[in-house]
């Protein structure tokens, strides 16, 4: 603001030195601070061309002209309000040429009822928004992602084995990440219990808002308890964002342990608190959150394969970048036939494709202009009904009858009003 | 309108008499203030109308037997041509080339900077064996036609195979698997000047720089630039490192990528349409990406997840453009394994060759953007007739509130 004003600075000085002259003879006084920022408003935003134009100079007079009458030598609110009425769309007719009535009082009444009723759902709608989905192929160039796993087997902790190997064959030593506890096996009432993830519903938009809590877990690596006939496992791990696996096994299988655990002793019964990918929002349901299995088999094989989908959500500029999945689960005794041994496995792949789910909300601006159409097209189509309506009735119980609830004007002015249609037509 | 009086009572627009109309200031005051409310809401419409969206729309990929194009440019500034080989894998791992089509060029990078085509061939293509390597026939055995030895490396008792050329030896030692390094000492390479030419790029440092496009089979595969010849052994993909071992000092992974993109970039016009910057495609999300790991044996790894998109243009002005997005997820690891630096819980897994290798997945979906006007013709008349509708109806109703207070007021001054 201030640098345009200084660069224009000289045309200023010129045009009041035009303007000094021109407002005085036309009898305006130069003091109205008002109209005098409207003209430098003008001044500014015109250019310099422009501005020493002759036109730019009568504009400025027909401006001035049109604020004051020449003659009267003063700039009057008269004069004004004369040349102003000219442009008057909404002409009025003198309360003394319209009648009221009852039944109009009412229908007026509805019909403000129900506009308001509009304008609390028209709000309602503004506020709460519209919910935009899309998709897009990931344009960010990644490198890992977190697993985040809180669950129980019922194995104690000395035994088990957690890895992460994925088709960049690497291995991801989860067990030097992961926070191994022991306690006991036991299940909430509140698990699904051995259950197929049927009917799993999508969480909706604000109830993945409502529960973005990000957490993280403050202890890594930690042993305690290792003893203890269950494990508690839980942490989160970060590996690399390509097709891999997460798997707990016993001891003694898969790499040299210094420990081999008789097959006897292998329970994979487990519950699984929570099991998530991408930042952790403990909060956030997931399938495979709160479901439990149990077995009495010590050979037992669990798998669960997890399509694993970039979604993020968005609302108000709150951005939640998460992942959902789905899952298939497959889970069987296995034999000496089986190339992987018993254990619990979470093999993951991931989409290409990521989801967007954004909540909108239209401009104020168009909202406003959106509402103002509604109401008096409401406003509009009421007028006309309420007519129909008394046309309808003095079709049914005559003219008589309808005028009976209308307001008294001396003069029979109806019948004046009558004449004058016949006239015009 | 005499002739039809019924019409009278059907007047939606009946108006008032002109002596009963009053006309006051207030009025005209709001009047221009609503025909400039009107006039702004006019121009928005106007900008919505002529603005333009993308519609994108997700199919299944219904295509049968659709070639991939890949179109690429990369810059080795540590490692000299003809040290590096391209190959490109399919899914089954072997080396099964299916280049359809391939042109590449290479480019070395001289000291200053300076950019020289090169003649040496970077595609080492398997099927060429039987072909180089090709052996005597009855009739040219008896002329006595020259057959070049292949030092052991074939049998040639019956000169069944002959290495005429410096490329039919290596290749034929890369299928002995034996280490060719820079070919010298064996007399065909020394001949042609393929040691000399090596022995100098690399004592003098030089880089170079990959461009051109392959059309492939639309499989899952992957393509790769490692040093020496190809060789299948116990069906894994190797490399003759023979060479890249010789010289322990030079040569490092480092490399730029200019462009990478699966098919055809339907241009900047297009984009400059997007509005939205989360709906501009993902169609070379890898230019311009720099590794600069400046170690010797190292592999980069890129995995690529590749959607086919049509892009069809607006009012069809353009012919739609087929072409690939992809996402693109990296990794990198030294050839020793163990634990990495940075992250120690990682232990990388030892072997392989070293180089740049791209696996590229092909995704089963089709995405299809559309580019559409934000409103259509009809829609853009009722938006203009609403907005007018809206305005002076708002308009006529706060007139008659002002009047009506005015009126009230002047009651007052009256009484």
């Amino acid at each position: 603001m201030l640098g345009r004003w200084t660069r224009s600075n000289l045309h200023e000085e010129y045009t009041i030195k035009h303007l000094i002259k021109l407002f005085p003879e036309r009898g305006v006084s130069f003091c109205n601070v008002f109209f005098r920022r409207i003209v430098f408003e003008l001044m500014i935003r015109s250019h310099a061309s422009v501005l020493a134009h002759a036109k730019f100079i009568q504009f400025i007079t027909a401006l001035v002209d049109l604020f004051h009458k020449p003659t009267s030598g003063i700039f009057t609110m008269n004069a004004f309000s004369q040349k102003v009425r000219v442009f008057d769309a909404f002409p009025k007719v003198n309360p003394e040429h319209m009648v009221r009535s009852q039944r109009g009082g009412l229908s007026t009444i509805l019909t403000v009822l129900f506009m308001l009723m509009i304008l609390y759902v028209q709000i309602g709608g503004y506020l709460g928004g519209y919910i935009d989905r899309r998709f897009s192929v990931d344009k960010d160039i990644r490198l890992s992602l977190n697993i985040n796993v809180d669950m129980v087997v019922a194995m104690p902790c000395q035994y088990l084995v957690t890895n992460v190997m994925d088709i960049t064959s690497d291995n991801y030593l989860a067990g030097e990440v992961l926070n191994f506890q022991g306690t006991g096996f036991y299940i909430p009432e509140i698990f699904r219990l051995n259950s197929n993830n049927e009917a799993h519903d999508t969480p909706e938009l604000d109830e993945i808002l409502s529960e973005t809590l990000r957490a993280e877990y403050s202890v890594k690596g930690a042993r305690v308890n290792e003893d203890a006939p269950a494990c508690h496992i839980f942490g989160t791990i970060p590996v690399n964002q390509v097709k891999g696996e997460f798997y707990i096994i016993s001891k003694g299988l898969a790499m040299y342990d210094g420990l081999v655990v008789s097959p006897a002793a292998y329970n994979f019964s487990h519950a699984i608190y929570e099991f998530s990918y991408g930042e952790f929002f403990p909060f956030i349901n997931n399938p495979l959150d709160f479901t439990a299995k149990t077995t009495e088999e010590t050979q037992q094989q669990y798998k669960y394969f997890a399509k694993v989908v970039p979604t993020q959500y968005e609302k108000l500029g709150l951005i939640v970048d998460t992942n959902q999945y789905s899952l298939t689960e497959i889970h069987h005794v296995t034999d000496e036939s089986d190339l992987r041994p018993a254990g619990i496995y979470f093999s993951y792949s991931f989409e290409s494709i990521k989801l967007y789910i954004i909540e909108q909300r239209i401009g104020f601006f168009v909202f406003v202009a959106k509402l103002a159409t509604i109401l008096s097209g409401l406003l509009i189509a009421g007028g006309y009904l309420f007519r129909l309506y008394e046309k309808l009735l003095v079709l049914l119980f005559g003219r008589k009858y309808v005028e009976r609830d209308t307001e008294k004007k001396d003069g029979g002015l109806l019948d004046k009003t009558t004449n004058h249609h016949s006239k015009d037509f | 309108m005499p002739s039809h009086p019924r019409l009278l009572s059907l007047d939606a627009f009946a108006k008032t008499v002109e002596d009963a109309r009053v006309k006051t200031a207030s009025g005209g005051m709001i009047t221009m203030i609503c025909v400039l409310i009107v006039l702004l809401l006019i121009r928005n419409e106007y900008y919505e109308y002529t603005s333009v969206v993308i519609r994108p729309e997700l199919v299944v990929d219904r295509d049968i037997n659709k070639q991939l194009d890949i179109n690429m440019d990369i810059t080795f500034p540590e490692i000299p041509c003809g040290v590096l080989t391209l190959d490109i894998l399919d899914l089954t791992g072997d080396l099964h080339l299916d280049v359809v089509q391939s042109g590449f060029e290479m480019f070395r990078i001289l000291e200053l900077g300076e950019q020289v085509k090169d003649d040496l061939p970077i595609m080492a293509l398997s099927s060429n064996f039987d072909e180089l390597c090709k052996g005597l026939s009855e009739e040219e055995r008896n002329n006595g036609a020259p057959c070049g030895s292949c030092y052991g490396a074939l049998e040639q008792s019956e000169s069944q195979y002959c290495c005429n050329t410096c490329e039919s030896v290596r290749l034929a030692y890369a299928a002995k698997q034996w280490g060719f390094f820079d070919g010298s000492e064996i007399s065909q390479c020394e001949d042609e000047g393929y040691v000399a030419k090596m022995v100098e790029r690399i004592n003098n440092n030089e880089g170079c720089r990959i461009k051109g496009s392959a059309k492939i089979n639309r499989i899952s595969g992957n393509l790769h630039f490692a040093p020496g010849a190809p060789f299948s052994s116990r069906g894994r993909h190797l490399h003759d490192l023979s060479l890249w071992g010789k010289y322990a000092e030079k040569f490092s992974m480092k490399h730029k990528i200019d462009h990478f993109s699966f098919g055809e970039d339907p241009g900047s016009s297009a984009a400059l349409a997007y509005s939205d910057i989360d709906q501009v495609p993902s169609i070379h999300p890898l230019d311009g990406f720099t590794f600069d790991v400046g170690r010797k044996n190292h592999v980069a790894l890129y995995y690529l997840s590749v959607v086919a998109t049509r892009v069809e243009f607006l009012e069809n002005k353009r012919d739609p453009v087929d072409t690939n997005q992809f996402s693109v997820i990296t990794h990198d690891r030294p050839i020793q394994g163990g634990r990495d630096d940075d992250h120690r819980n990682t232990m990388h897994a030892q072997g392989g060759v070293p180089g740049v290798f791209f696996h590229f997945d092909i995704s089963p979906m089709r995405i299809i953007t559309r580019e559409e006007y934000a409103k259509t013709w009809s829609g853009f008349i009722l938006g203009i007739v609403s907005s007018i509708a809206g305005v002076l109806t708002v308009g006529a109703a706060l007139d008659r509130s002002v009047w009506a207070a005015e009126q009230v007021l002047r009651g007052k001054k009256d009484a």
